[in-house]
């Protein structure tokens, strides 16, 4: 207590709500409502869940050079593999291959919009305009002028309509549109998530934020916290910046290749490139364990009696109803259906197999560690 | 939710109350509160020795682990087996049906130095809710 706590627009309203806030990369973030987390998983899973993240940045780079400085900074192939109106997973790497971000890239035709983290948005910025300054480019932070929503689950299609005019029909997944809100106001739409249901992001004016929240509430959508956010992402399999990736754990390690262009230049690409030549020491992985004990994030992962690795994330899963986690582990390990252990504590260690990821995925096939 | 003034209480949220020379183990409504949705407790053996400060328990919830520690030294003398298979009495009756382990102890002077309930509900509005 005592440190000072930035508040998105929708602060007040959370905590009106029952919400429990926690601090959150320096802002108040409902990380529950009173429901509790199951239930909020649930409702992403079956239903359709509200959550704020006005916490996250948004980065707008325009100018005549907004492809090549995109590509200079991002690990995609910005140029070549995003079409216009298209979304994909990108890093931002340290010259060394460390992370300093995962981002997702929307390319328009006047610009390149960079949705990054809460972690990073005084990094973030920073990175990037000492990098671009070579390029005809204009990089704008207009994180604290948009109001950044997310509405996940199956029945998110079935509210969205409520608030947007947007066409559905021709918004297919990592896409994104323009469209009016109901009351007018430009809106940008992508089918995009963090959660391995479908949903949707809004992009809008943040003097808006209560009211369109408050119209997608009284439409069917039920706030949910970040918690809920964060167990699904897990059972979803997808990597979570300062967790699964660092500074210090590569994309190669953590199975990023698919967010990453390595034929292309981009700052931390030769790193990568030597690394993939010389193979990675550690791989990320799936853990399975019997029981209900969860394995946490920080426990000690042995393979008989020898330290081989440490639990990245770790939950129980309300959709599988079993524990289920993502460790770092030496790569000649990583391989689908090895036994290892984990150490909980001091003195009390689970037995746990290494299992592919997504843990839950609603059509897709898992795939194998190491594949 | 009434919290017993017979039990003692710890400044981690334990409840301990004696009985003869036997104490009943269990965690306050404000800690089920925090752990939030609470799916598995994971109970130690009877016969187990305990010393003063140690782990007696781990309860598992959805995003967190809560360890449970024995304010006294002592022996389980038994645990409450119910809840290794439907942990929600511990959410809906922390006080009763909830308690977790009992403990024979030899010398139950150790939870003089716990709180009374009233001291207990005074540290709990200094407790951060979060």
């Amino acid at each position: 207590m005592g440190e000072s706590l930035r508040h998105t627009p929708l602060t007040a309203w959370h905590a009106d709500h029952g919400a429990r806030m926690v601090p959150f990369a320096g802002f108040s973030m409902p990380v529950q409502y009173e429901a509790g987390i199951q239930a909020e998983v649930k409702i992403v899973r079956e239903e359709a869940a509200l959550f704020d993240l006005c916490h996250m940045g948004r980065l707008v780079l325009r100018g005549p050079d907004r492809v090549r400085a995109a590509d200079h900074v991002l690990s995609q192939n910005v140029e070549e593999k995003v079409p216009l109106g298209a979304i994909r997973y990108a890093l931002i790497c340290a010259p060394d291959g460390g992370v300093i971000d995962d981002v997702l890239v929307y390319k328009e035709a006047d610009a390149i919009h960079v949705v990054i983290n809460a972690s990073g948005r005084i990094t973030d910025p920073a990175h990037f305009r000492e990098h671009i300054g070579a390029f005809d480019v204009e990089l704008e932070d207009v994180s604290d002028e948009q109001t950044m929503i997310a509405i996940q689950g199956p029945k998110a299609k079935d509210v969205l309509p409520a608030v947007c005019d947007v066409d559905l029909s021709t918004l297919k997944y990592y896409r994104f549109a323009r469209a009016h809100l109901h009351n007018g106001v430009e809106v940008m739409v992508s089918r995009t998530g963090y959660t391995g249901e479908d949903g949707f992001e809004l992009f809008f004016d943040v003097d808006h934020a209560v009211t369109i929240w408050n119209a997608l509430v009284e439409a069917g959508a039920k706030p949910c916290g970040l918690g809920a956010r964060d167990v699904c992402r897990t059972e979803a399999g997808m990597p979570l910046y300062g967790h699964e990736m660092n500074r210090e754990i590569s994309p190669l390690e953590a199975g990023l290749e698919f967010g990453m262009d390595l034929k292309k230049d981009f700052i931390g690409a030769d790193a990568l490139r030597n690394q993939r030549e010389e193979g990675v020491a550690r791989s990320l992985v799936g853990l399975s364990v019997e029981g209900r004990r969860v394995p946490r994030e920080g426990c000690t992962v042995m393979n008989q009696g020898e330290t081989v690795g440490i639990v990245t994330s770790g939950t129980f899963s309300p959709t599988l109803n079993r524990p289920i986690a993502m460790a770092l582990v030496r790569s000649d390990l990583a391989r689908e259906g090895v036994s290892l252990d984990v150490e909980l504590r001091a003195g009390k260690t689970i037995p746990a197999t290494t299992e592919g990821m997504p843990f839950y995925s609603r059509k897709r096939k898992k795939k194998a560690p190491g594949a | 939710m009434s919290r017993p003034d017979t039990a003692r209480y710890t400044e981690s949220h334990e409840w301990a109350q004696l009985d003869g020379d036997i104490v009943t183990l269990g965690i306050t409504d404000f800690a089920v509160e925090h752990l939030g949705d609470i799916v598995f407790v994971d109970l130690p053996e009877a016969g187990t020795e305990l010393d003063v400060g140690e782990t007696a328990c781990e309860i598992e919830s959805v995003k967190a682990v809560g360890e449970v520690y024995a304010p006294v030294a002592g022996t389980i003398e038994a645990v409450n087996e119910g809840l290794a298979d439907d942990p929600s009495t511990l959410a809906s009756e922390p006080f009763g049906g909830g308690w977790l382990i009992k403990i024979r102890v030899s010398d139950a002077s150790a939870l003089e130095s716990l709180m009374d309930l009233a001291a207990y509900e005074k540290h709990l509005e200094s407790a951060d809710p979060g």
